[in-house]
């Protein structure tokens, strides 16, 4: 299975782009963009724009999202940010704050 | 909560590790205190307190500093390593390297200088100095550009030394040229009419600086005269 782990103890201030899933246990700043699911782990803090197909959270987000099938905030989920995607999950005590589009 | 958390411990055999794909690209500044296995592209800057392998398929374009580094892909620039740095048979690297331990398989391209004196905090110093440089390299940029007309005035001056060697070559063909051109018409109008050109603009000198004196004293002493001829 080819995907792309950011660990927790790595901080990357920068842009990421790939064309496979990507998980996120530590911190991303800047811009993330990928054709696959973006998984932000709990613990996993991303301050970004993120564009990707699918996007799942359970540590923090910041920035806006767009997400071209799906995004699913979980429990454990913070997220700051707009979020434009199709289908969007918030789960039970996850926390929002911004605006959501799903392309009414 | 339980099922992230279940989901973490889960995959923490593998969390000690960040892997970069093999379709995935990150630009920007790297830091952090575990191994990384890059399969894709890294590029920028990269702190590692940890080891950093770039496997055959691996491509970075950063200068790395990291506690050991093993390269079997290609590596575009400078390593740093508190360690020890390794370079496969597949490696291909173009830079310098640093460590003190340096292991350089068959078959592995390399380009670039090696020392194997161990990074120490003195080097951190330097290159926060370096840093530093950088950023006041402007300021002693701008004060070199403010020295440097000081010392190339001599220069100038030479170069208007030659400058005045040439200025009247520069200007004697030109009068030569304003002369060579009656002189062309020499043949034609004769002798006369270079003198009638040269006569000519004489006047035309002439007049002009006549006119000028003419309008000046008129401005300057006629009022006088007229208000002292008037009274």
């Amino acid at each position: 299975m080819s995907s792309t782990v950011i660990g927790s103890s790595i901080l990357i201030d920068g842009e990421i782009t790939g064309e496979e899933h990507l998980v996120v246990r530590g911190t991303v700043k800047g811009r993330i963009q990928v054709r696959d699911t973006l998984v932000i782990e709990d613990g996993g803090v991303v301050e970004a724009t993120v564009d990707a197909a699918s996007i799942t959270v359970q540590g923090t987000l910041r920035g806006d999202v767009a997400a071209s099938e799906r995004a699913e905030l979980r429990p454990s989920s913070t997220v700051v940010g707009d979020i434009r995607a199709p289908r969007i999950l918030i789960a039970d005590g996850a926390s929002f704050k911004g605006n959501v589009d799903m392309g009414g | 909560m339980k099922v992230s958390q279940s989901e973490s411990t889960q995959s923490s055999p593998d969390e000690a590790t960040t892997v970069v794909g093999p379709g995935t690209h990150i630009v920007g500044r790297l830091s952090g205190q575990e191994d990384i296995r890059v399969h894709g592209t890294l590029e920028g800057r990269i702190h590692l307190s940890a080891t950093l392998y770039v496997e055959p398929e691996g491509i970075i374009a950063a200068d790395v500093f990291a506690d050991d580094v093993v390269v079997a892909g290609t590596v575009v620039g400078n390593l740093t390593a508190a360690g020890s740095i390794v370079l496969a048979a597949s490696a291909r690297v173009v830079g310098d390297l640093r460590a003190p331990r340096l292991v350089v398989a068959p078959g592995a391209a390399f380009r670039g200088q090696v020392s194997m004196e161990p990074p120490d905090e003195d080097e951190a110093e330097a290159e926060a100095e370096a840093g530093r440089e950088r950023r006041e390299g402007r300021q002693w940029s701008q004060a070199a550009a403010q020295a440097r007309p000081a010392q190339a005035r001599p220069a100038a001056s030479y170069a208007t030394q030659n400058g005045v060697r040439l200025p009247p070559q520069r200007t004697a063909p030109r009068r030569e040229s304003v002369l060579a051109k009656p002189s062309l018409a020499r043949p034609r109008h004769e002798e006369p009419a270079s003198e009638h050109y040269g006569e000519a603009e004489e006047a035309d000198w002439g007049d002009g600086a006549k006119r000028a004196k003419k309008v000046a004293r008129p401005r300057v002493l006629a009022r006088g005269k007229h208000k002292v001829e008037r009274i």
